[in-house]
């Protein structure tokens, strides 16, 4: 039997879902098929630093007191050389000894990005990635940065004939400048319609549900504006949807290059917006700090309902046509999550946005779906589908994704 | 290597013999540095004020007692030592001084685990810490000399027996040593040195630290130059932390904008900010000036000259070093003073002022003045004409000319209102629209233990409050645990009152204390003791619904509360006072 791949789990990250990350990340490394794969997690601290040690595979060693004296941290670094011409990809780490720093190289075979946000799921992770021609699995530099942007992800869809919400997009405005509210006033009716309020701004580059804000008249606007563009250089401002269900499902392409969707999921939420804190400390009764109290499943204990059944079949095959429509022409990879909204009361249906790297790479749903799948194949596949994906970049004409029989070790 | 010392033996020379000699100065060493370390910190919190650090030995008798009382009992034991019935004892006089070090010892490492306000390791600290070692050092090496000279020998004696079947008398001969007894004497003076050491550390590193202050501000001062960002100044008796952090909120959604983190309002905390934190982009600086006496305003005022002054109070804080509000309002007005030479305005919160006082000043300094406060008054450009305070903050409808503008805040507090229109209107001064000012206050984070009001989903609402130190604040914080208590809750004070109010301090506290019986269900009160009238008053009022418990540390009163507390309770910290005032320094 051929040896086991090391798979180096990259979780964490300069993001403000670094905490989630973090949870998907070690969820992702129990996952692995133990006979085909050894993982090793490679924490990116919220300032940028790189650590692997097995220190990072507790969930109880959260937040994690990297100045401390623990042993087995150790700070690495990626090496970008490109790994063609050196072999194995690696990982260097310094190494103390009797004369001095001696550089010690600790090799791998695929990288597994788990970091949602900015700074990750946005393709940046994708691109270092692939610049250093080293293995990944999930999605290219195009999908990932295509669906952090939530306005181009609309008119991509819009373009593809799919069902999307209007919107009006605002740049920040230079430094000692401000809004002009007439102006924008008078832009948005034109863009949105005259009933204008309440509407939903959001950040346009931000994953998850951060800096989003339901305005309800002009105050109230310009404040989610200004919040917004803390985080963001631009903004989207959208119409509200009365009545709001969203309804969230996770896509993927199987090994014979067939786009499959899962189960249908109706997060559970009893504000009319589901902000931050609900998103991921809702449905726990505890609201206690999340990495430090287990057994937190991350999203994977968000409350919700699986194959809500007020789905009808015209709108659960909606859903799954938008998911599969946004897959292909995003050119997707891994296991992504397409969230929707809906106005419960008309039945009407819009794509919302894409997360390219889902909380739990969305495994629950995939648990759940019409023919399931465990999180280990999953895994396994998304592994195999990234050493396809990797290897066709590189030029290797015999790896397509779909004709994987290269990795059938 | 004898020869090197010029004599037959090392051990002959070191008292105690060699082993026993460099175990004992290993430990006395180790005392040196635990005990200094020790008073460093509380010496720091004095902000290296020699006089204030003297006071502070005195008031709380912070002088050794227990290492010096073992070493008593040695010097007793050792000068007796030719009693018979002391005799035997001597063995124990070097075991007897060891242990009075450890004690020393862990008497200090004691105090620093339990201190609220650890030592800050900064590199003044260092020095004088390194020049107090030098001085320990050269005062142990006078010790061990002087020791190593101590009489040692045998003496005869003459005992007359009391049995006249021997004979009559006899004469032995017996040794002495009084080298324990002088090292244990040397010790005792040595241990009751240390604060005084570290005191003339300080007072030999004066010219020093001058140079280097003065090197520091030279390099700030050419940095701000370069940059010039615009300064807008905030000071005032109370408020202005709070009024800092707003400001500096919205300013920040016009441009990119640096304030004067937490208290820092010292000519070498602003000259570090500049130092190390100042950048190129920004645009606005807020600074926080002190004012510790006349002229220290302007002269902070030279180092950043400020295009816009906030003026927050007058008022009782720190009277101990002002004497009169009057002298505190001149104090502060100095900065008025430096914002009209370079056309600036002045934005005063007209409520935290007595008329008079302010009224005067304004005709002695005269120039741009922008008064905020309660309306309707013709005084004031900006009115406040009413505000709400719900459970999701403050709603404040003010009018400022013709408009009529309502501010919304997740902000608690009466006295916040005041800071928030504050704020806002030297905002406005400086030129942004109020559509923006609204718009960046509904994301004011809560203020760092300035009636900071935390919900968390599994727990009492806790409101912490730990840095007020005034009565308005005070006030205003009994005033939220009406707002912010869940129906069926218990409203929870827990307090050790205040201090800085010189004469006040118990007419105010009588005052508070009544009013603290009107707002809270529970009152735990934290070394009672220091504020009678507050206790006595909570109980002159009490008509039986309050319950009220005494703690004589903060640490037992939030534990009391932490078990007992439900999710519908509301808890207040009010003033978490720093150790120079709760803890007691027993070494």
């Amino acid at each position: 039997m051929a040896e086991k791949k090391i798979v180096a789990v990259i979780f964490g990250g300069r993001s403000v879902e670094h905490d989630v990350s973090v949870l998907t990340g070690l969820q992702f490394l129990e996952a692995l098929d133990p006979i085909k794969y050894e993982g090793i997690p490679v924490y990116i601290d919220p300032l940028g630093a790189w650590w692997t040690g097995s220190t990072l595979t507790k969930r109880n060693n959260y937040p994690l007191a990297l100045a401390s004296a623990q042993a087995d941290l150790v700070p690495i670094q990626l090496d970008l050389s490109a790994s063609k011409a050196l072999g194995r990809p690696h990982f260097t780490l310094q190494k103390k000894t009797l004369f001095g720093f001696k550089t010690i190289a600790m090799p791998f075979d695929i990288a597994v990005p788990a970091v949602h946000g900015s700074n990750g799921e946005d393709g940046t992770l994708a691109g270092l990635l692939d610049f250093a021609a080293i293995p990944y699995t999930g999605c290219r530099p195009l999908g990932a940065s295509a669906t952090m942007n939530k306005a181009f992800t609309k008119r991509c869809a819009r373009a593809e004939g799919l069902n999307v919400l209007g919107e009006f997009v605002v740049n920040r405005p230079k430094a000692r400048d401000f809004i002009d509210e007439n102006a924008l006033l008078d832009d948005l009716k034109q863009a949105l319609g005259d009933t204008l309020f309440p509407v939903i701004v959001k950040p346009v580059n931000l994953g998850s549900s951060i800096g989003v804000a339901k305005a309800s008249n002009l105050d109230d606007l310009i404040a989610g504006l200004m919040q917004a563009f803390k985080m963001d250089g631009q903004a989207i401002i959208e119409p509200f949807v009365a009545n709001l269900v969203e309804y969230n499902i996770a896509a993927r392409c199987d090994l014979d290059g067939k786009i499959q969707t899962s189960a249908i999921e109706r997060p559970l939420s009893s504000v009319d917006i589901l902000d931050f804190k609900n998103k991921y400390l809702g449905g726990r009764a505890a609201g206690a700090p999340k990495l430090k109290t287990g057994p937190s499943q991350g999203m994977a204990s968000l409350n919700r309902i699986l194959d809500p059944k007020e789905l009808t079949t015209e709108q659960d095959q909606l859903i799954r046509g938008h998911a599969k429509a946004l897959f292909e022409v995003l050119q997707l990879a891994g296991s992504v999550r397409i969230d929707f909204l809906c106005n419960s009361a008309t039945g009407e249906i819009w794509v919302n946005e894409v997360n390219t790297i889902p909380g739990s790479f969305a495994y629950f749903l995939w648990e759940a779906a019409a023919t399931p799948i465990s999180f280990l194949t999953l895994s396994n596949q998304m592994i195999l589908e990234g050493f396809a994906l990797s290897a066709a970049r590189l030029g290797d004409t015999t790896a397509v994704r779909g004709g994987a029989t290269l990795f059938t070790s | 290597m004898t020869e090197f010392f010029g004599a037959n033996n090392l051990s002959e020379i070191l008292p105690f013999g060699g082993v026993a000699f460099f175990i004992g100065i290993a430990f006395v060493l180790w005392f040196g540095v635990a005990r200094g370390k020790t008073f460093m910190m509380f010496f720091q919190q004095e902000e290296y004020d020699n006089q204030r650090f003297v006071r502070w030995l005195a008031d709380n008798k912070a002088y050794d007692q227990k290492a010096t009382l073992l070493l008593g009992i040695a010097i007793l034991i050792g000068a007796l030592g030719h009693l018979d019935a002391l005799a035997g004892l001597s063995l124990l006089l070097q075991p007897l001084i060891l242990l009075a070090l450890i004690f020393g010892i862990f008497t200090s490492s004691r105090t620093i685990r339990n201190s609220k306000k650890p030592l800050v390791v900064t590199a003044r600290v260092k020095r004088i810490f390194a020049v107090y070692m030098g001085l320990f050092i050269a005062a142990l090496g006078f010790a061990s000399i002087i020791t190593a000279l101590a009489p040692k020998g045998s003496s005869y004696r003459l005992d007359i027996a009391s049995d006249s079947a021997s004979s009559f008398f006899d004469i032995s001969i017996s040794g002495y040593n009084w080298e324990a007894v002088f090292a244990a004497v040397l010790l005792i003076l040595a241990i009751q040195a240390v604060p005084y050491l570290i005191i003339a550390a300080n007072i030999l590193l004066a010219p020093i630290e001058e140079r280097i202050k003065l090197g520091y501000r030279r390099e700030a001062e050419e940095k701000f130059n370069a940059l010039k960002p615009k300064v807008i100044a905030i000071t005032g008796s109370f408020g202005k932390t709070s009024t800092k952090h707003i400001l500096s909120h919205i300013l920040s959604y016009s441009a990119p904008t640096l304030a004067t983190p937490g208290s820092i309002n010292t000519e070498m905390g602003i000259t570090r900010v500049i130092r190390e934190m100042l950048k190129p982009n920004h645009i606005y600086f807020i600074v926080e000036m002190g004012a510790y006496g006349i002229g220290s305003i302007a002269r902070l005022c030279t180092l950043t000259p400020p295009v816009t002054g906030l003026i927050t109070a007058i008022g009782a804080a720190h009277f101990e070093r002002f004497k009169s509000l009057e002298n505190v309002a001149r104090a502060k007005f100095e900065l008025a003073e430096a914002v009209f030479n370079s056309g600036g305005t002045i934005v005063v919160n007209k409520d935290a002022v007595e008329p008079k006082l302010l009224q005067n000043r304004m005709q002695k300094t005269v120039g741009d003045y922008m008064l905020v406060g309660h309306g309707p008054d013709d005084m004031a450009a900006i009115q406040i004409s009413d505000y709400q305070m719900t459970q999701d903050g403050l709603t404040i409808h003010i009018s400022a000319g013709d408009e009529n503008i309502t501010l919304q805040a997740p902000l608690y507090g009466d006295h916040q209102a005041g800071n928030i229109v504050l704020a806002a209107a030297s905002a406005r001064a400086l030129g942004m629209p109020w559509s923006a000012i609204k718009g960046a206050l509904r994301s004011v984070a809560q203020i760092p233990h300035r009636l900071a009001v935390t919900k968390p989903a599994n727990g009492p609402v806790i409101i912490n409050d730990a840095y007020n130190s005034n009565p308005v604040g005070f006030e205003a914080a009994l005033k939220c645990l009406d707002v912010l208590v869940q129906s069926g809750g218990r409203r929870i004070l827990i307090t050790p009152g205040m201090v800085e109010l010189g004469e006040k301090h118990d007419r105010e506290h009588a005052r508070l204390g009544a009013m603290s019986v009107k707002h809270a269900d529970i009152i735990l009160v934290v070394s009672p003791d220091r504020i009678p009238t507050f206790t006595d008053a909570i109980n002159h009022n009490n008509d039986g619904s309050v319950s009220v418990m005494n703690f004589a540390a903060q640490v037992s009163a939030e534990n009391w509360a932490r078990q007992n507390a439900t999710n519908q309770d509301v808890i207040l910290f009010e003033n978490n006072l720093p150790d120079l005032f709760e803890a007691k320094i027993r070494f």
